[in-house]
């Protein structure tokens, strides 16, 4: 590993790029499977929170006001713990507790307004703003993940359920071609890029399998544009791949102009 | 090219790279593949798309013309493009590529010509013996393929051709119900393919890429399902199988922790512990208790105490293994 960096400085002051010595010292980074393991606990013991507040404050459950409020307050805490947060424990603790909120806030806007579209909607404005603010890499790709779902059942609602892979692939590819545009937020970009290429699969998952949820919505739910649902995705796609393309040195022109015909 | 991202990310965060030279930097380092790398991806990519499209397309075309067809042009057709795809495969001209992509056209047209066999003779075969023989009758070609996909896709086979088995005929002398004979022939299979892998990858420098963690899972799953079920079944009792996953624990340990050090492994040993455990609580202080909340309170600080603990020794754990 040391020999490799070694030569990347090699590469890097040979093409005249300045070097300067590090100003912290190198942090080693956790893999990927570690931070799986640590979002699958907190989902876990997020459940049998969300239990614990179920039987020991019947009241918040019954009460949609009173789950919102008291998603929002947990939330609220998880951030604090995040920002307090120097120690893996801590930060475990704040993922089960802001999981644990999210899933009372999704509770009381089920209440509110049944599956309709504003609360998938409600839950993608939610997701996002969890995904910006929340200050972990865990909660991010996980906030990016359920943000993917919220859009794609947002969309189902409406019929439109074809535009949202297109639509994530789209922000995907922005999010990847400006990954280094913030050299202080490399690592949020990477984590919402996981979080949103998880949700990408899983769509394309579902639009293979044949399971698209349609069957909650199609008894209800008329939308005039469906039909248009296909091509905005396929414009989505080009969108992508134009936008891969305008990097010449990411994708030299001959190969991308190929593409976007194909 | 994740290898350069990896060094690349902490000089640019270290500050070693000023942020006005990111730009540069990101060009020099190479991380965007060159037009050579480009062109050489969507090479392979065709040639493997193609080749697996043209093995699926003998399928879909004698399924489609089933009524127009007699049997020997069936027959011919399967047979021929089998023919043509092992001719390719042994062509001194055929690059190794070629030739692999034509081993696992020709393995699939395998399982289509046993196919069209039992659907032409009507054998009254069982299902697992169709697979079977479809593995059985592959094998030489993986053998000389030496191609690390194509091992798993037939050790796929093999996993499906345990569970259709067991569905079938149930555990050994009935000693054992048949899902739970299902998961033991798939933990046994699994398990002897990740010791012989290892084998190889030791003493014949075989492949230790991400097939290793695939088979490892394959092992690590049923025995997880099999302690789940016991939990589940009979609660906290001594059984044999506590003692099984209990030394499959500390063999998985051993092994990745000092012989081949691996945290993927153990990784998977903590998630399967995590769940066990928990699953452990939830019978003694829920099922066998009398759900109250003061349970599920004791629940999840037990799980965020496991997880936290888990992850804290894993990232020790990778500092060591990475000095």
């Amino acid at each position: 590993m040391t020999n490799n960096v070694n030569d990347l400085s090699v590469r890097l002051s040979q093409a005249g790029i300045p070097l300067n010595e590090p100003t912290s010292p190198a942090q080693l980074q956790t893999p990927w499977f570690v931070r799986a393991l640590q979002a699958f606990s907190g989902w876990l013991a997020a459940l049998f929170l969300l239990g614990f507040i179920a039987m020991g404050v019947v009241f918040v459950v019954e009460s949609p006001a009173a789950s919102l409020g008291l998603g929002l307050v947990m939330i609220g805490a998880a951030y604090g713990l995040f920002c307090k947060a120097r120690g893996d424990v801590l930060e475990h603790l704040a993922l089960a507790v802001s999981l644990a909120g999210q899933l009372l806030i999704a509770w009381a806007l089920v209440e509110f307004w049944n599956v309709s579209t504003y609360l998938w909607w409600s839950l993608l404005a939610l997701q996002c703003a969890l995904a910006l603010v929340m200050p972990s890499q865990v909660h991010r790709t996980f906030s990016a993940f359920a943000a993917s779902l919220a859009l794609y059942m947002a969309l189902a609602v409406n019929t439109m359920a074809p535009a949202a892979g297109g639509l994530v692939l789209l922000a995907l590819a922005l999010l990847w071609l400006n990954e280094f545009r913030c050299p202080g937020r490399i690592q949020d970009v990477q984590a919402w890029g996981y979080g949103l290429l998880i949700g990408l699969l899983v769509m394309q998952g579902l639009a293979h399998s044949g399971h698209s949820f349609a069957f909650w919505f199609d008894a209800q739910s008329t939308n005039a544009f469906a039909w248009s649902a296909p091509w905005l995705n396929a414009v989505f796609v080009a969108l992508s791949l134009w936008r891969c393309c305008s990097i010449p040195s990411l994708i030299p022109k001959p190969i991308g102009g190929c593409i976007s015909v194909l | 090219m994740a290898s350069t991202r990896r060094e690349l990310i902490p000089l640019i965060e270290q500050g070693v790279i000023p942020p006005e030279q990111v730009t540069r930097a990101v060009q020099a380092s190479g991380l965007h593949p060159s037009p050579r790398a480009w062109a050489l991806f969507i090479d392979r990519l065709l040639l493997w798309l193609g080749g697996l499209a043209l093995a699926f397309a003998v399928l879909f075309f004698i399924a489609y013309n089933w009524a127009e067809m007699g049997r020997w042009l069936r027959f011919d057709v399967v047979q021929a493009a089998m023919v043509l795809a092992v001719g390719i495969a042994v062509w001194h001209k055929a690059s190794p590529m070629v030739q692999r992509v034509a081993l696992t056209s020709a393995t699939l047209l395998v399982g289509v010509l046993l196919a069209l066999f039992g659907q032409v003779y009507q054998t009254g075969a069982d299902p697992w013996q169709l697979f079977f023989t479809w593995a059985l009758l592959a094998l030489p070609w993986v053998w000389v393929a030496r191609f690390e996909l194509l091992w798993v896709l037939w050790l796929g086979l093999l996993n499906l051709v345990v569970g259709l088995y067991f569905r079938t005929w149930g555990g050994p002398f009935g000693v054992l119900v048949s899902s739970d004979a299902a998961l033991w022939g798939l933990f046994g299979l699994n398990t002897l393919a990740l010791a012989t892998w290892e084998w190889g990858a030791r003493c014949r420098n075989w492949s230790r890429q991400w097939a290793l963690r695939l088979l490892a899972v394959g092992s690590g799953v049923p025995m997880t399902l099999l302690t789940m079920r016991l939990i589940v079944d009979a609660g906290l009792v001594w059984s044999p199988m506590l003692a099984i996953y209990s030394l499959w624990l500390a063999v998985l340990y051993g092994v990745y922790r000092y012989w081949r050090p691996d945290l993927f492994m153990i990784a998977g040993g903590c998630v399967s512990a995590l769940t066990v455990t928990t699953l452990l609580l939830a019978r003694l202080l829920l099922w066998e208790g009398d759900w109250q909340e003061g349970s599920l309170l004791l629940i999840t600080i037990a799980v965020l105490a496991m997880g936290a603990g888990a992850v804290v020794w894993l990232k020790r754990l990778h500092r060591e293994i990475s000095q």
